[in-house]
């Protein structure tokens, strides 16, 4: 298994994306299970195997940088998350998905979303960064209004899901909001880059 | 240089929808269009310096795909003024409209207006969608007072999405919903 940490959290790490068979082979788990696409906005979808193996191997473009959520405790892979860069107007549009039951409700996709938003602002050097959410799931709202992200656009009935209409939600936080709460962020990577540049 | 079959789509007051040209006389418009900084001020990607080749169309053409509906916007004598698309969204009966008048002596004379008319007709009657979206920049009051007066209405406001003009201009999303629609059309 080729486990390679990119971004360095507490609780988790998120690594390089892996594409073998193994892994592929539990993302397929993930978005076929309806406890877990339900969220995804999939859960309408049949996925058949060979349909996630062409979704992972897939050219992804550069502006497409994808990685594994890695719980640094146990070593195991627990979901996918990915940022969709727009250069031209610094934009980075977030995506994640927790899909081990054990990853949940820990704070583990609060840290994630942490890591992606702050490597898209110090790192990436972008403006905005921003994600869209079904309004029903309040548990995902709630980790991202934590990590500073404000809902901007209600989008009314957008999505059918359990036999009603769905809000979808975009949520934002700009690169001057996000320098305000910065002290929030600094103990969200185990190795603190600034100390090792010190 | 010949000019390519295209058929008629959409019969409107002032202007018809055809099917989407990919010809060389058409790419040479789109060409301008886009380049004009009068005009792409208003879309995504206006830093870009747009170079349409008839190679590179046909990737446009896969790109739009099986779920966009690109349609030509003519005036009633034949000259191709502008275009406009609708990309779906078909699991959840969502549609995103996008709208461009190139030709600016075709401005300011309800054009806009009578298009839309007939695309949200189209996404609501025939497509049977639930959700119309657009993306509007909010310092495009015209194209907000247009897109109003068919009945979409904002439903919310992505702060400094967008940059030109040496400064960040916030981006609206503005929504018609099925219900809306027949409400204001009955």
């Amino acid at each position: 298994m080729n486990i390679i940490p990119r971004l360095r959290g507490i609780n988790v790490n998120l690594c390089l994306f892996r594409l073998d068979d193994e892994a592929i082979e539990t993302y397929t788990r993930w978005i076929a299970d309806e406890t877990i696409n339900f969220w995804v906005g999939q859960n309408c979808n049949v996925l058949e195997l060979r349909d996630e193996d062409k979704w992972a191997k897939r050219e992804v473009p550069n502006s497409v940088k994808r990685f594994n959520i890695v719980d640094r405790h146990s070593n195991k892979l627990i979901g996918n998350c990915d940022i969709t860069v727009d250069e031209y107007s610094r934009n980075a549009c977030l995506g994640i998905l927790i899909g081990e039951e054990t990853g949940r409700n820990k704070g583990y996709g609060t840290e994630t979303i942490k890591l992606l938003v702050r490597y898209c602002f110090e790192q990436l050097n972008m403006h905005n960064v921003w994600l869209q959410v079904n309004g029903d799931n309040k548990r995902a709202i709630k980790c991202y209004e934590k990590a500073g992200l404000k809902i901007c656009v209600t989008e009314k009935e957008a999505a059918w899901a359990n036999n009603h209409w769905c809000d979808v939600l975009t949520m934002q936080i700009l690169d001057k909001e996000y320098n305000e709460i910065r002290s929030d962020y600094l103990n969200v990577n185990a190795d603190s880059i600034e100390a090792i540049i010190k | 240089m010949d000019m390519e079959n295209t058929y008629i789509r959409f019969h409107g007051e002032m202007v018809d929808l055809y099917t989407y040209r990919t010809d060389i006389e058409a790419i040479d418009a789109y060409n301008r269009w886009f380049n004009d900084e009068d005009i792409n001020m208003w879309i995504a990607h206006n830093n870009k310096v747009a170079y349409i080749t008839e190679e590179n169309i046909k990737n446009f053409h896969e790109w739009f795909g099986n779920n966009e509906y690109a349609f030509n916007i003519q005036s009633k004598s034949g000259t191709l003024i502008g275009h406009c698309a609708i990309l779906l969204q078909p699991n959840s009966r969502n549609g995103l409209i996008n709208i461009l008048i190139g030709e600016q002596s075709y401005r300011d004379k309800g054009i806009g207006t009578s298009v839309m008319k007939m695309l949200i007709k189209y996404c609501f009657e025939e497509l049977n969608l639930h959700n119309v979206i657009l993306k509007v920049k909010a310092d495009n009051r015209r194209a907000i007072k247009v897109y109003n007066k068919v009945g979409f209405k904002i439903c919310g406001t992505e702060r400094e999405r967008a940059f030109y003009k040496g400064k960040w201009c916030d981006v609206h999303t503005m929504q018609i919903l099925e219900q809306e629609y027949y409400k204001l059309n009955s």
